[in-house]
């Protein structure tokens, strides 16, 4: 018998709580048992985002029927005995309260046949009370069913999220788990469903290969460090594989998935310079160090650590990924540097840092002569770009600098609500359709949500494993979008989608602002000055012009008063 | 250093090197123009690290062999500016060879040199040759894909920035697409030794197509180098980077399938849609093509909410074999029409969702337009 109670005084000194808040909670505890009994393959289903039934079926050391009876108690494990044992948790779990929380709100049946033995038990308990164990038919392993979360709590019950928003949960917890795990085989259907079959791999990157798709496991970039006793080791993106939001930045200490603020700020700090704002790198990131130098248990849901000496694992961390992102793989020089050095509008005046040679006399005439050729619609003319970001805006009434994006997004966010207002996304197809990889998670979204997408113009075909080709897209923005990519923005779509439950009389608009704001004008883009004056000319027909959807300010406004007073011509 | 040269074999050296002239302010030393002088030969060397142009004039050594850098910029100002007089002579000044005397008639430059030690290796040519091709064809290829690439100085995209060039078959076959549409070109090759495959952005093939316009050689041989190509003709090379980036397969979306022919007289249909395009949605330019069986017209028109209406009949050699109702982007349909130079060409449609394709036909195919055809994706508005 491996299982026994806990001394109450121990007990107490567990940072215990409120472990199972959803279904996502439950689950974690359960595959985490499941890790922790060395099990091979974990099979998890689902039926209606884990509130019917969560049901983890693994091939681990399985329990006796002594062991079985205890497992549903409260403060009953097998992983600490003493209070010494807290200082050094090698288990994902070992509060010995998970089962027990779980089996005081839920139908739970758990069978198990422990390893080397004939014989197979089961116990059942419903809100506390328990049943059996009993015999029953099982290979060696454990199944974990949990029916009708909450059940016993409808005011509980009430707060959770659609079967949609828990599935989503759940699955980010598989997918931690498995990430962290790649030698575990991991399968999870949610009802019919096969969302995941990631069989044992063989290494890390293998695993993100069944996660995130092989394309991107094949861009990414190994870290490996060791730097006093902390060894660094795992993947991250190089900077044209970006992602909207962290969620696929994951950190594992010793094995345990976690959520550290200083971990994910190092890795920013590191990407600065590299990534724009609001881009964020794709990371896969373990951390192994002594058990004794990080405190494990500081959260209920164990998802947060403490380390001993948090400035040793800063400096091995930042080590490894500067020399990562220092290293050639990041900006190959005719790649990198391309853009700049060479505006592609052959009608673009030469930036005058420039020095003289033949072609930019050239370009410099043309110039010239293009400025005669703009056509000035509106009473506005414009006089140039300040830093390739701002226009400068002659008025009768003084003069005007114009954030060239927002505007340029705030016209393509008219055009195309209008358009959607009457239902007739025009749609410019694509000559081959564009293939976008998403992780099943994300994956599940962007399927829920396919019609608000068709709604807005953005056609998409399933084909499978996460994988989605983009066939239509509103030709409004459709020429703008393809020099910028479409993956990221795919990516910030299905964010807003997650979000989208809430708002959905909204969701349209706000799906529209990001497409707009996508496809605009970046700032730093040089624009000829024939384009400059055209977006000033289209900024004044349409009906807002001095706001942009997010309620930014488009236009800065001096006059000939503000003027002739700064120069004290009054 | 010290040579005497012809004026204009200078001055011809230095516009050609001024179109591979690196602009790159974290770069300096780009901005150079390199003289490598041997025996009666003068070397004239830039390159921006994307291109890179080489040519060779004879001059009249009367020193050792040397190599100065000079600032690229300077000598394309002054070459363009020299005084009427038939030589230019250039010899070091300063004992240390820091600065460079230039002499052409009465008028005598002082030119500070840069270091030379700082100058990029140069890429030898490489030793085999791996194909040969018309300097004119290569030209109106060049001219009939380049517009379909992606004009954006920022992009991700590198594929679509591109030309590709497969060498094939003793043709040479030019594809670009920004995505939505593409055009293909193909060219009989004077020669293909060896079969391959390049992409190279479209800017610096506009550079080599000036370069290979003044040179005026009938053809051009190409290098293949360690992710560059080499063109040499008339004792000039150019060297282009290619992009590292696998091209679309283009032979996948060309339509083989179409069922409807519509033969236009080329430039009638090239001025209705610029009429139309008057009237479609600034950003969308979408104009809807309508046939019938029962007229050999087609009915092209637009309508914007703030622009008003247009709608035209454009004359088709005969009457449709069937009816659709189709939606292009005007400017992509115009694009490809205006660099087409048959009387005739004829539009190839299946249906609303397929692709278009274009292409020369009637009886007399103008010889420019040999081997031209272009793809374009439709726009749908509902479903």
């Amino acid at each position: 018998m491996k299982i026994h109670r806990l001394d109450e005084g121990l007990a107490r000194k567990i940072a215990a709580g409120e472990v199972i808040e959803r279904p996502a909670s439950a689950a974690k505890e359960i595959l985490e048992n499941a890790l922790d009994a060395k099990s091979e393959t974990i099979a998890i289903d689902l039926i209606d985002g884990g509130r019917s039934l969560i049901a983890v079926r693994d091939d681990g050391e399985g329990m006796d029927s002594g062991d079985l009876r205890l497992c549903v108690e409260k403060h009953a494990t097998s992983k600490i005995v003493q209070e010494a044992d807290l200082d050094a948790i090698a288990t994902l779990g070992f509060r010995g309260e998970a089962l027990a929380s779980i089996a005081a709100v839920a139908q739970v049946r758990i069978i198990s046949r422990e390893r080397g033995s004939d014989a197979a038990y089961r116990v059942t308990s419903e809100a506390g009370t328990v049943e059996g164990p009993v015999p029953a038919a099982r290979a060696p392993g454990t199944t974990v069913e949990v029916r009708d979360l909450f059940f016993n709590l409808p005011a509980r019950a009430r707060f959770l999220g659609s079967a949609r928003t828990e599935f989503f949960h759940i699955n980010r917890v598989v997918h931690r788990l498995s990430l962290s795990y790649p030698a575990v085989g991991f399968t999870l259907k949610h009802g019919e469903r096969a969302v995941l079959a990631a069989p044992r791999a063989a290494n890390l990157l293998d695993r993100i290969g069944q996660i995130y798709g092989a394309e991107t496991a094949r861009m990414l970039m190994p870290i490996e460090e060791e730097l006093g006793g902390i060894r660094i080791t795992g993947y991250v993106s190089p900077p044209d594989l970006k992602r909207g939001n962290r969620r696929d930045q994951l950190f594992c200490i010793n094995g345990r998935p976690i959520s550290d603020r200083t971990l994910s700020y190092i890795l920013a700090s590191a990407y600065q310079g590299i990534l724009r704002s609001g881009a964020y790198p794709l990371a896969v990131i373990r951390i192994d160090l002594p058990l004794d130098a990080v405190d494990v248990n500081v959260h209920p849901r164990k998802e947060e650590v403490r380390f001993a000496e948090i400035q040793r694992v800063r400096d091995a961390l930042t080590t490894a990924l500067s020399r990562v992102l220092s290293s050639r793989h990041v900006v190959s020089p005719f790649l990198g540097q391309r853009s700049e050095e060479r505006p592609n509008h052959p009608l673009a005046p030469a930036p005058s840092s420039l020095p003289l040679d033949l072609r930019q006399a050239v370009s410099v005439g043309q110039a010239e002569r293009e400025r005669e050729k703009v056509r000035v619609e509106s009473d506005r003319r414009v006089i140039g770009q300040l830093h390739g970001t701002y226009l400068l805006v002659e008025t009768p009434e003084g003069f005007e600098i114009v954030d060239q994006h927002i505007a340029h997004e705030q016209i393509l966010y008219e055009k195309l609500t209008a358009e959607f207002r009457h239902g007739e996304v025009a749609r410019q197809q694509l000559l081959l359709p564009i293939r976008i990889e998403l992780p099943f998670e994300s994956a599940e979204i962007l399927i829920a949500g396919k019609e608000e997408l068709e709604k807005v113009g953005i056609i998409l075909d399933e084909f499978g494993g996460g994988t989605f080709l983009l066939r239509e897209y509103p030709i409004l923005l459709a020429e703008g979008q393809i020099q910028y990519g479409f993956q990221a923005l795919i990516e910030k779509i299905v964010s807003q989608l997650t979000r989208g439950e809430k708002v959905k009389e909204r969701l349209g608009e706000s799906l529209i602002a990001s497409l707009a704001c996508a496809a605009a004008i970046k700032a730093g883009d040089r624009l000829p000055l024939q384009e400059q004056q055209r977006l000033v000319d289209q900024l004044m027909t349409i009906e807002a012009p001095y706001t942009c959807p997010h309620g930014r300010p488009i236009i800065f406004t001096i006059s000939q008063d503000e003027l002739a007073r700064r120069f004290k011509r009054t | 250093m010290d040579f005497v040269c012809m004026k204009d074999d200078l001055v011809f050296g230095v516009k050609l090197a001024s179109y591979a002239l690196g602009t790159r302010s974290s770069m300096p030393i780009l901005s150079g123009l390199r003289m490598d002088i041997e025996q009666n030969r003068l070397r004239l060397y830039t390159t921006d690290l994307e291109r890179a142009v080489r040519c060779e004039i004879p001059v009249d050594n009367r020193a050792g062999d040397e190599t100065v850098v000079l600032n690229g910029a300077v000598l394309s100002q002054i070459a363009a500016h020299l005084p009427e007089d038939d030589r230019i002579s250039l010899k070091t000044d300063a004992a240390d060879g820091t600065a460079v005397k230039l002499r052409c008639g009465e008028a005598l430059f002082d030119l500070p040199t840069l270091p030379v030690e700082d100058y990029p290796e140069i890429a030898a040519l490489p030793p085999t040759r791996i194909a040969t091709l018309n300097v004119d064809q290569f030209h109106h290829g060049l001219e009939q894909t380049i517009f379909a690439t992606l004009k954006a100085s920022e992009t991700t995209r590198l594929a679509l920035t591109g030309v590709d060039i497969v060498l094939k078959n003793n043709s040479a076959k030019m594809v670009s697409t920004n995505g939505y549409r593409l055009a293909l070109k193909t060219i009989a090759a004077a020669e293909i030794v060896e079969e391959n495959e390049f992409l190279i952005e479209a800017g610096i093939l506009t550079d080599l197509d000036r370069v290979l316009s003044q040179i005026g050689s009938a053809t051009v041989d190409i290098y293949q180098g360690s992710g560059q190509l080499f063109f040499q003709t008339g004792g000039v090379t150019f060297v282009a980077k290619t992009i590292a980036e696998e091209f679309p397969d283009f032979d996948q979306v060309i339509p083989k399938e179409n069922t409807l022919a519509l033969a236009f007289d080329r430039l009638a249909l090239l001025s209705t849609l610029q009429r139309i395009e008057i009237t479609a949605a600034k950003e969308s330019g979408a104009i809807t093509l309508r046939a019938t069986q029962e007229e050999s017209a087609v009915r092209i028109n637009s309508s914007s909410k703030d622009k008003g209406e247009a709608e035209e009949r454009v004359r088709v050699k005969a009457v449709p074999t069937g009816a659709i109702e189709i939606v292009f982007k005007a400017g992509y349909l115009i694009d490809a029409l205006k660099r087409m130079n048959s009387a005739e060409i004829t539009l190839w449609l299946s249906t609303a969702q397929k692709a278009g394709l274009i292409e020369p036909s009637g009886g007399v195919i103008d010889p420019l337009d040999e081997g031209v055809l272009y793809v374009c994706m439709p726009v749908r508005i509902s479903d």
